[in-house]
């Protein structure tokens, strides 16, 4: 009888352990700051998420918190990328208003609907307590920012022009804590797989390949320069950029393909949307190529700030280093809850092991 | 006047008044795809009786474009039906003289480059009046001829004046950069543009402006006889032609400066009032505003519903899809009436 006591006792008391070193994901105060240096301060991870943006729309998706959006903009509910899918059905289901975007043209639509979600007898989302994520470029700013903290918005979070890899992992870590209160993989993800493709890259000790990033804009193929996303995305991919010119200024300027790939037989070009989704420049840019050169598409997904742009990078290295390198992008083994629940298990066997042992040993 | 016409003129002005209230009401009650607030919730967000979100979004956001958009609406038609009588050519329109392509230089400039000693917040309309009135003077001037000017003339540099300050405003849309968005989109017109303190501007300019052509109504009508007869009746054709340009040209300048170019209003409702109510201007440009004004309301409301998943269509692209057909159809049915012979 008392092995039995002892045996219950300490099964309860395992198990009481095991539960209580379960991450608290939900309790903990959560400090982040913006792109623009500003720190908010969340009792916890928030309840709505209002996301201004195809970027941080994608990335409140890719974090798991779609269900947490209230108001996104129309470019995302019309983006044809399946990570909107689930977007697509909640605005569809009138659970989410997206009629709106910061440009001019809509940002008159992009307040109606942030402020019919927002009433305090109405709608949803609490302007004292949930958070609205902004990206794009700072010359839209003042299209809605100004009105939101006017009406009393407390957690805007801003990032504009975004040039970096890791400025971008960044901000979907601080996506990632607002909406879930911790990193999740897939944000983890978007660090590691570039230390993974370096890491393999030196071991092999292949040869670094040339590669840069053209688009087409003003009637002329463009080239990324220094400041340019994609030139970051393809060092992060491990590859060397042969279009950065200090004497150009923008991120990126107009250039000869042509010379560019004669110089660099063999180089990969990441092509832009605007030119793999036209058939006329995607032929006018072969022209000029002439077979010198491996054309990559890119996803517009991918060149942007974006929890995406792990793919984007991952999708660069497979182009670089074929033989490195192959299909999706690898899943971080988080390990952590699978492994976890395995060792409850392993000690709610192992405390009955000994309950039994202890039972049979004490009745002699 | 004839009895039956007073009688039509008086019902034509009761269903007038009466559809701008529903257009009022209606493009007020606008929230987003499929959610409307109802007409006592509108009165109620109106009388500060609303909610919080109701007083914004009906108080702060829609009632200045539904503002604005009752003024440019009658402005625009009253000019439409002035410049028509001017130049005796039912084609004729409130851009007749090129003044729209002067306006959207003037905010495609305005936009591009900083100007000193204007604030950067206002410049862009402020060049737009600027530059609509600068092509007036270009247009009148280059049409003038041993001091006389003759509307062929007039017509003709107007056509021209406009074909070079749209190739202009083409080169500011290729150097644009990531302003192209703002210049492509004021060329298609948004009432959203104008707040309450661009009104407290355009309002009393276009009211002003308006009631002053609207009392050139009778020597318009003798006008459009001719300019022999009209001088006859004891019309000063020069001076009139002169004054009512100029007061056009305030109208138009004051309603695109702030809200872009906005096509077919000027062209379409004259013609149909004149369909309904015969080519008196003395009715036509008084009942023109309140029609102009319902016209630009639908379009509004239209804009905001036809593919909502894309945005709010620009409101000049919805005047023309609407006002287009709507003019195709007339020429169609009614080829002798269109005009005033």
């Amino acid at each position: 009888m008392n092995g039995a006591i002892v045996a219950t006792l300490s099964a309860i008391a395992m198990i009481v352990v095991c539960f209580a070193s379960l991450p608290a994901e939900a309790d903990a105060a959560i400090t982040v700051e913006d792109g623009l240096g500003n720190s908010f301060t969340f009792d916890s991870p928030v309840d709505k998420v209002i996301a201004i943006g195809v970027g941080p729309t994608a990335t409140v998706i890719g974090v798991g918190a779609v269900d947490k959006i209230v108001v996104s903009d129309n470019y995302s509910y019309t983006n044809k990328d399946p990570i909107f899918d689930g977007l697509r059905e909640r605005v569809d289901a009138g659970e989410v208003l997206a009629g709106g975007n910061i440009y001019s043209s809509g940002k008159a639509q992009l307040k109606t609907d942030i402020v019919f979600s927002s009433d305090p007898e109405t709608g949803t989302f609490d302007r004292e307590a949930d958070a609205v994520i902004v990206t794009g470029s700072d010359t839209y700013r003042n299209n809605i920012v100004p009105d939101l903290e006017e009406l009393g918005f407390k957690y805007v979070l801003q990032w504009y022009d975004i040039h970096d890899y890791e400025k971008i992992v960044e901000f979907a870590e601080t996506v990632s804590k607002v909406c879930t209160g911790k990193v999740v993989a897939a944000v983890d993800e978007m660090s590691i797989i570039p230390e993974f493709i370096e890491g393999k890259v030196q071991d092999a000790g292949v040869d670094i390949v040339d590669a840069f990033y053209v688009t087409y804009s003003s009637n002329t193929f463009k080239v990324c320069n220094y400041g340019s996303l994609a030139a970051s995305m393809i060092e992060a991919a491990c590859g060397n950029v042969i279009t950065k010119d200090s004497a150009k200024s923008g991120t990126t300027y107009e250039a000869n393909i042509t010379s560019i790939v004669e110089a660099h037989e063999g180089c990969i070009i990441f092509v832009d949307n605007t030119i793999h989704s036209s058939e006329a420049n995607l032929q006018k840019l072969k022209g000029a190529v002439g077979g010198h050169a491996t054309l990559i598409d890119l996803k517009p997904i991918w060149n942007n700030y974006c929890i995406e742009s792990v793919d984007g990078v991952w999708h660069m290295a497979c182009a670089m280093y074929p033989d490195l390198f192959e299909g999706d992008v690898p899943e971080e083994d988080d390990g952590k809850s699978d492994n976890l629940l395995l060792y409850a298990a392993a000690g709610i066997i192992a405390v009955a092991a000994i309950a039994i042992v202890a039972v049979v040993f004490l009745k002699r | 006047m004839h009895p039956s016409m007073r009688s039509k003129i008086l019902i034509a002005t009761v269903i007038l008044i009466a559809l701008a209230f529903y257009c009022v009401f209606n493009d007020l009650s606008w929230i987003s795809a499929g959610r409307s607030y109802s007409f006592s919730e509108v009165w109620d967000a109106l009388m500060g009786h609303g909610t919080w979100a109701s007083e914004i979004i009906v108080r702060d956001t829609n009632a200045p474009r539904v503002v604005a958009g009752i003024f440019v609406g009658a402005g625009l038609a009253v000019t439409g039906a002035a410049m028509q009588a001017v130049f005796r050519n039912p084609l004729a329109s409130p851009y007749i003289l090129g003044l729209s392509s002067g306006a959207s230089l003037g905010a495609a400039a305005g936009m591009l480059f900083t100007i000193p000693f204007i604030p950067a917040l206002i410049v862009s309309p402020v060049l737009a009046f600027v530059t609509c009135f600068l092509t007036m003077v270009l247009v009148y001037s280059m049409a003038r001829v041993g001091g006389s000017v003759r509307t062929e003339t007039l017509i003709l540099a107007g056509v021209a004046v406009s074909a070079l300050m749209s190739a202009l405003v083409s080169f500011l849309t290729f150097i644009a950069g990531d302003k192209l968005e703002g210049i492509v989109f004021w060329t298609m017109g948004s009432l959203g543009n104008a707040g309450w303190d661009e009104i407290a501007f355009m309002a009393p300019v276009i009211l002003v402006s308006s009631f002053l052509l609207i009392t050139q109504a009778k020597p318009l009508n003798a006008m459009m006889i001719g300019d022999a007869h009209a001088m006859d009746l004891g019309v000063d054709v020069r001076r009139t032609r002169l004054f009512v340009i100029i007061m056009s040209t305030v109208v138009v300048a004051a309603a695109v400066s702030f809200v872009g170019v906005i096509g077919f209003i000027g062209l379409v409702i004259p013609h149909i009032l004149r369909i309904l109510l015969g080519p008196d201007n003395r009715h036509i440009m008084p009942l023109g505003m309140i029609a102009g004004a319902c016209f630009i309301l639908i379009c509004d409301y239209i804009s905001h519903v036809i593919a909502p998943q894309y945005g709010t269509l620009p409101i000049g692209v919805a005047t023309s899809l609407i006002g287009a057909p709507v003019f195709i159809y007339l020429l169609i049915r009614r080829k002798r009436e269109v005009g005033w012979n």
